[in-house]
């Protein structure tokens, strides 16, 4: 392959009509095919021609894992230009340095996400992703070389010089095709990333390989634990790439819940453990940090296949990877084709081939240290056994990987610390402390105050990076090698000692709450109690409160809101909250609800008629107004309706065309049917495939948001009342709630009106039993469809007012 | 004319910092689509001022933020749209400034 734009196009061509990204940025999933991707990677790349980008320019890239993201990066390639991807976590400091160091032309930028450092030119990917398509020109990316650059990642210099990592077309092709040599992916399979794609890690494994293979990829705009957790259960993935953290933390999760499970009962048990992860995921690919061999067969008991790999982001990135039929437990794998890997005479990993960098962009003295005869210098110490696997003994030896995945560079905080007055020198350092990475730093001076230093450090850095305890050490100096580096080896054993004898504060338990207050809140978390009040004791204000309610939903899967923390809740009253939230059971956020089991779906008509078809065709016979608005539209729809009467759910089912009909799902309040009517709710989910909406201001909109979300996503359309309640004000419409507006901009379905006019003089409010037989009329008005810049009180207005044009219409023709 | 007021300030850049952290579930969780397509840092912490006092003009509870649109006139003047009527409430105000590190907002509520 010439280039790595010919790769794409050739790429793209072949799977064309594949599903190549899943992507659900709110409530609604959407889908891109290899032909949409190119279409839209031409779109962005005509943008890139009228502002002149062209070869050897410079341009960020700058958003978090999105399909447009994705499209921006092989746009910038189609212009021949180089990609300069950005961590969106990094400090505005660090991005101003990037752009120094880089010189861009452009800024590529997502609209999710503010840029926050120096502004430079630039364009919204998403914007320009939408723009009118031209004739494709040649691009001047098919005749780029294999020589020319592609790429500069940059991976340290949060204070000091910032390192951008020269990668060229020829290096990632390399990287490429050895993968594909190594790794088994079918175009059928489907992988679930949660590494960054900005990481080279997860631009290889979740970009350029599955494009290669033809797969689908599905990216999480936030990689929590829910979002990993709810992808995996409506995805069909059969790939999940990942970092150690997350296999550990929910491989203890498994564990905890399978602690009153006898032991001998467990293996029987390991299907059923594997299907509940996923019922189709059979692989995980793991890098970016050591992976525990202990977890790695945790996991592969239960039947998944762990392919660790290592890599860096100087060798485009993959050095090594396991194989389904060449693995080895606790290795990184086997060299892949075409790389080559030997041990210096002081254990370090040493990797030449195809897919070493160019060097360091601009920097000559980096780049001159970095090689050793030809060598490429990894820093890692390691050893070969005698089949070749490689093992890593220390990666990038005290980098410290963060929760999220990203790289902190212990060095970059030591020179943020080191310009404290009253602090000579400092070492920061990764401690394991119950399954999680605390960022310690021990500090070396005379009359130095630790916290202080500690928290002034801190402001200065960025979130990831926040150093969460401290020392000081207690000699003149720290241990040196010859060259005057510190030696952490010592640093970290005496804190091992250190620490074991003199633990900080008495022993408090710290369950998985207080220990999410502490991060969020920067406090130590043995100093968090039962009694701790969270707003005044902690000081959490109110983007602290938007933060740890995040954190919550996100971390233990429960559905909270804000008002649920009060300036007088204490620490013991939340962990009650959650625990019974916990075991609230069924939570709304369940897709499917049992009404739409097969069996379900099977008896739903049968029942339909039998109970309420036949007596309320007799009772209300309908005059229908306006079915042409429905005959080109295409389901997934919305239909709001006027409520007068309990007769209003069946009267508007049966006026609707069969297509809308077979297909639909009631959203309904959950003050009415499945509080006050409960009895009533099983009937009703089984015969009209209802289900809970929420219907106060009080309640979380969201969980709704997201079922409705799934329904229509399946291509359900949806019937809700947006009055909220049976209007009883004895007008044929009251004020819409303000849901109605959430609704329509958040679902991107179009709204069609619906007036019920009749049902109640048949059956009005109060009454149980119809006082008559009447002409029930059923109007239905244009689709109303409403964008993303539509504010939700404007949406609901322009609902309204599309219900009053539709109420002043005459009758129409029976 | 019964009245309330409400103000608020925002560091941006430790709102840039939750905002990091936060990603996409703060966006989704403080503004509506149409406040934060393509909004700049600034722009972002002035609204979320603006929304913060509001609440506390209106007294709404913690968690209010998407009750609360804020959507720019052409003449630039910042107009408060409420997703649900508030009793007695004639009219709310606000107005943002934005300056360096800072964005404050002043609500100002009147009932009947």
């Amino acid at each position: 392959m010439k280039n790595l734009y010919t790769f794409f196009k050739t790429h793209t061509e072949e799977h064309g009509d594949r599903v190549a990204i899943v992507f659900r940025p709110r409530y609604r999933t959407f889908q891109w095919h290899y032909g949409e991707l190119a279409e839209r990677t031409e779109r962005i790349a005509d943008t890139l021609t009228e502002k002149a980008i062209g070869p050897g320019d410079r341009v960020l890239l700058y958003g978090n894992n999105s399909p447009y993201w994705a499209a921006a990066y092989f746009a910038i390639l189609a212009r021949g230009a180089v990609v300069v991807p950005l961590n969106p976590k990094s400090p505005p400091a660090q991005l101003d340095r990037i752009a120094a160091s880089a010189e861009p032309r452009l800024l590529l930028a997502s609209a999710r996400l503010p840029w926050p450092a120096a502004p430079l030119p630039s364009l919204l990917m998403e914007h320009a992703a939408e723009g009118e398509r031209r004739e494709a020109d040649n691009m001047p990316g098919l005749e780029m070389d294999l020589k020319d650059l592609a790429e500069i990642v940059y991976t340290s210099g949060t204070t000091g010089d910032p390192k951008g990592v020269m990668l060229t077309h020829g290096n990632l092709l390399a990287n490429v095709e050895a993968v594909a040599k190594s790794t088994l992916l079918q175009p059928s399979d489907h992988i679930i990333t949660l590494v960054p794609l900005f990481h080279m890690y997860g631009q290889m494994t979740s970009l350029l390989f599955p494009l290669r293979q033809g797969a689908a990829v599905t990216y999480l705009p936030s990689p929590s634990s829910r979002a990993i957790m709810e992808a995996l259960k409506y995805t069909p993935a059969t790939h999940l790439v990942a970092v150690p953290e997350f296999l550990k933390t929910v491989m203890d999760r498994l564990e905890a819940r399978l602690t009153p499970v006898p032991r001998w009962v467990r293996p029987l048990l390991r299907e059923r453990i594997h299907h509940r992860v996923s019922e189709t995921l059979h692989t995980i690919a793991c890098g970016g940090a050591p992976l525990d061999p202990e977890i790695e067969r945790k996991w592969r008991e239960l039947g998944f296949e762990i392919l660790q790999g290592y890599g860096l982001t100087e060798t485009s990135p993959i050095i090594t990877s396991n194989t389904r039929n060449d693995h080895r437990l606790g290795s990184v794998g086997k060299p892949l084709e075409g790389v080559a890997v030997r041990i210096a005479p002081d254990g370090e990993i040493l990797v030449q081939g195809p897919n070493v960098m160019a060097g360091y962009f601009r920097n000559e003295t980096h780049t001159r240290q970095a090689f050793e005869n030809g060598w490429l210098k990894t820093d890692d110490a390691g050893r070969l056994d005698g089949d070749g696997f490689l093992y890593v003994f220390g990666r990038k030896k005290y980098m410290i990987l963060g929760p999220g995945g990203e790289n902190v560079y212990p060095e970059d905080l030591e020179t943020e610390l080191n310009k404290i007055p009253g602090v000579k020198d400092s070492a920061v350092v990764g401690v394991e402390e119950s399954g999680h990475t605390i960022i310690h730093a021990v500090l070396l001076g005379d009359r130095c105050d630790g916290l202080a230093v500690v928290e002034e450090a801190n402001r200065h850095l960025a979130p990831h990076q926040q150093i969460m305890a401290w020392s000081l050490w207690p000699e003149a100096d720290f241990p040196r090698s010859a060259t005057r580096k510190v030696k952490k080896e010592d640093v970290l054993r005496w804190l091992g000692s250190h620490q074991a004898a003199k633990p900080a504060a008495p022993s408090v338990e710290i369950t998985p709450l207080t220990r999410l207050i502490a991060q969020v809140t920067r406090q130590d978390p043995r100093l968090i109690h039962g009694t701790t009040k969270i707003v005044g004791d902690l000081k959490l204000d109110s983007l602290l409160r938007i933060e740890l309610v995040g954190r919550i939903e996100e971390e233990m899967n429960i559905t909270i809101q804000e008002t649920q923390i009060t300036a007088q809740t204490t620490v013991a009253e939340l962990e009650e909250w959650v625990r019974k939230e916990r075991g609230r059971s069924p939570r709304l956020t369940k897709y499917p609800r049992w009404s739409l089991s097969p069996w379900a779906i099977k008896f739903r008509f049968p029942v339909q008629r039998a109970l309420f078809l036949s007596w309320i065709s007799w009772l209300c016979p309908l005059r229908v107004v306006g079915r042409e608005h429905l005959e080109t539209l295409q389901a997934p729809v919305i239909f709001m309706a006027n409520h007068r009467s309990f007769l209003d759910s069946p009267v508007a089912v049966q006026a609707l065309p069969e297509t809308f009909r077979k297909r639909l799902a009631i959203a309904a309040g959950t003050e009415t049917l499945y509080e006050t009517f409960r009895w009533f709710s099983p009937l009703a989910d089984l015969a009209y495939n209802s289900y809970p909406f929420p219907s106060r201001i009080e309640e979380n909109i969201r969980p709704g948001l997201d079922y409705t979300g799934r329904l229509l996503d399946d291509g359900w359309s949806i019937l809700i009342f947006p009055e909220g309640q049976m209007n009883r004000i004895g007008q044929a419409l009251a004020p819409l709630k303000g849901g109605a507006g959430v609704l329509a901009v958040e679902m991107q379905a179009p709204v069609v009106p619906v007036v019920i006019l009749g049902t109640e003089k048949i059956l009005p409010p109060g009454y149980a039993f119809p006082l008559g037989r009447r002409v029930v009329e059923v109007r239905f008005g244009k689709p109303v469809r409403l964008t993303r810049e539509t504010s939700y009180a404007e949406a609901t207005r322009r609902i309204e007012q599309a219900f009053r044009v539709l109420l002043q219409k005459p009758g129409g023709k029976r | 004319m019964p009245f309330r007021l409400g103000c608020d300030i925002v560091s941006v850049p430790r709102f840039r910092e939750r905002l990091a952290e936060g990603g996409e579930g703060f966006l989704e969780r403080v503004f509506q689509p149409h406040e934060q397509a393509g909004a700049s840092l600034e722009r972002l912490a002035g609204l979320f001022a603006a929304k913060e006092a509001a609440c506390k003009a209106l007294s709404l509870p913690p968690g209010s933020w998407l009750q609360i649109g804020v959507t720019e006139e052409t003449t630039g003047i910042p107009r408060v749209q409420l997703l649900e009527p508030q009793p007695e409430l004639q009219t709310l105000y606000v107005s943002i400034s934005e300056e360096g590190d800072y964005a404050m907002a002043v609500a100002i509520a009147t009932f009947a």
